[in-house]
């Protein structure tokens, strides 16, 4: 999958999240998810070229024809409405590292469920 | 579920420092400063980095460790800006902590919490003391792990070689030895990537302030 195989090059690359973020100008909560498979990726061309060009991987080569393949493959790819309980389940947490170094309130737990739920 | 098996084992302190210096030894062999973490995190661990917008507004929390164990949700803002670099290296390793010190206690409870509700009453009905032991063992696994022992005792030493040519300082320093590490911390916390309250609770806890006199320099 495109999340995939970019992030492989990311990471051989030595380049973290953030960095690969500001470098391309990504908001990285949506580049997280399309790393993780849960977002397309983007479509336009341009950007595709920036991206590689990033990652090192040459206009015209293998790889590159791999790249536009993969975005073109994941351009299905929709975000539930609402996540699965399972799905939710998974990405709650079971300690916090709260401002105020106390247990979060039910209503903060609340808010963090419905985040989840929505796939934010 | 019972919540009464839902119990912090008690770790000594010597337990805690030695489990985040193996850790570092074996996730972080280069051995310089700072600690990279978030290479750690994401090339090492293998862990996402997973930025939520308004995690800090809305939910008071900067970060969190996923219960399936296979990232680090944080805060969108204090994750990408530089301002807050040092807070967000002590949370991701905390949650680290949280991963080494307590990845039974995850792998225990989610085979029995099955949906969101019931892990909310799971967190409401978490003893607050239970809590707070296993926020106090993260961050002591945390403080350890970004501010190796034998290198703040170097950095000490160096800080006190620079104190000693005045000779007001060193007089200070026998008498309110904090309102002189509140002057040399901003040099540690720069070699080191952490807040003036790390260094100042590691020095505390290593009981290396105020220096002694025959501190290598």
């Amino acid at each position: 999958m495109f999340g995939d195989f970019i992030k492989e090059k990311r990471i051989n690359k030595g380049i973290t999240l953030r960095e690969f973020c500001r470098l391309l100008e990504l908001d990285a909560s949506n580049w997280s998810k399309i790393e993780r498979g849960v977002m397309s990726p983007p479509q336009d061309e341009e950007k595709l070229k920036q991206i590689a060009k990033v990652l090192g991987i040459r206009l015209k080569s293998a790889e590159w024809e791999e790249l536009k393949d993969k975005a073109s493959i994941g351009a299905g790819i929709i975000p539930p409405d609402i996540l699965s309980d399972k799905k939710t389940l998974n990405c709650l947490p079971m300690f916090f590292r709260t401002i105020r170094s106390e247990k979060p309130t039910p209503e903060e737990l609340d808010k963090l469920i419905n985040k989840i739920k929505r796939g934010e | 579920m019972n919540q009464g098996d839902f119990k912090c084992q008690w770790i000594d302190k010597e337990e805690l420092w030695e489990r985040a210096d193996k850790f570092r030894s074996e996730y972080w062999p280069e051995q310089s400063l700072p600690v990279d973490i978030e290479q750690i995190v994401e090339f090492r661990l293998k862990l996402d980095i997973v930025p939520m917008h308004n995690l800090q507004s809305d939910n008071d929390m900067e970060a969190c460790l996923k219960m399936d164990l296979s990232g680090i949700v944080v805060d969108y803002d204090r994750y990408m800006n530089t301002k807050y670099a040092n807070r967000m290296r002590f949370s991701f390793a905390h949650e680290i902590g949280h991963f080494i010190l307590h990845k039974h206690i995850y792998n225990n409870y989610k085979r029995q919490i099955i949906t969101p509700e019931e892990w909310k009453n799971f967190i409401v009905d978490m003893s607050d003391t239970e809590y707070r032991d296993f926020e106090w063992q993260a961050n002591e696994f945390a403080g350890r792990l970004l501010v190796p022992s034998d290198k703040l005792g170097v950095a000490i030493g160096e800080a006190y070689g620079a104190l000693k040519a005045d000779k007001n300082l060193i007089a200070y320093l026998n008498k309110d030895p904090d309102a002189v590490l509140s002057r040399v911390s901003p040099q540690l916390c720069r070699i080191f990537g952490v807040s003036e309250s790390v260094i100042e609770r590691r020095v505390e806890r290593e009981k290396l302030w105020p220096p002694k006199a025959n501190l290598s320099v």
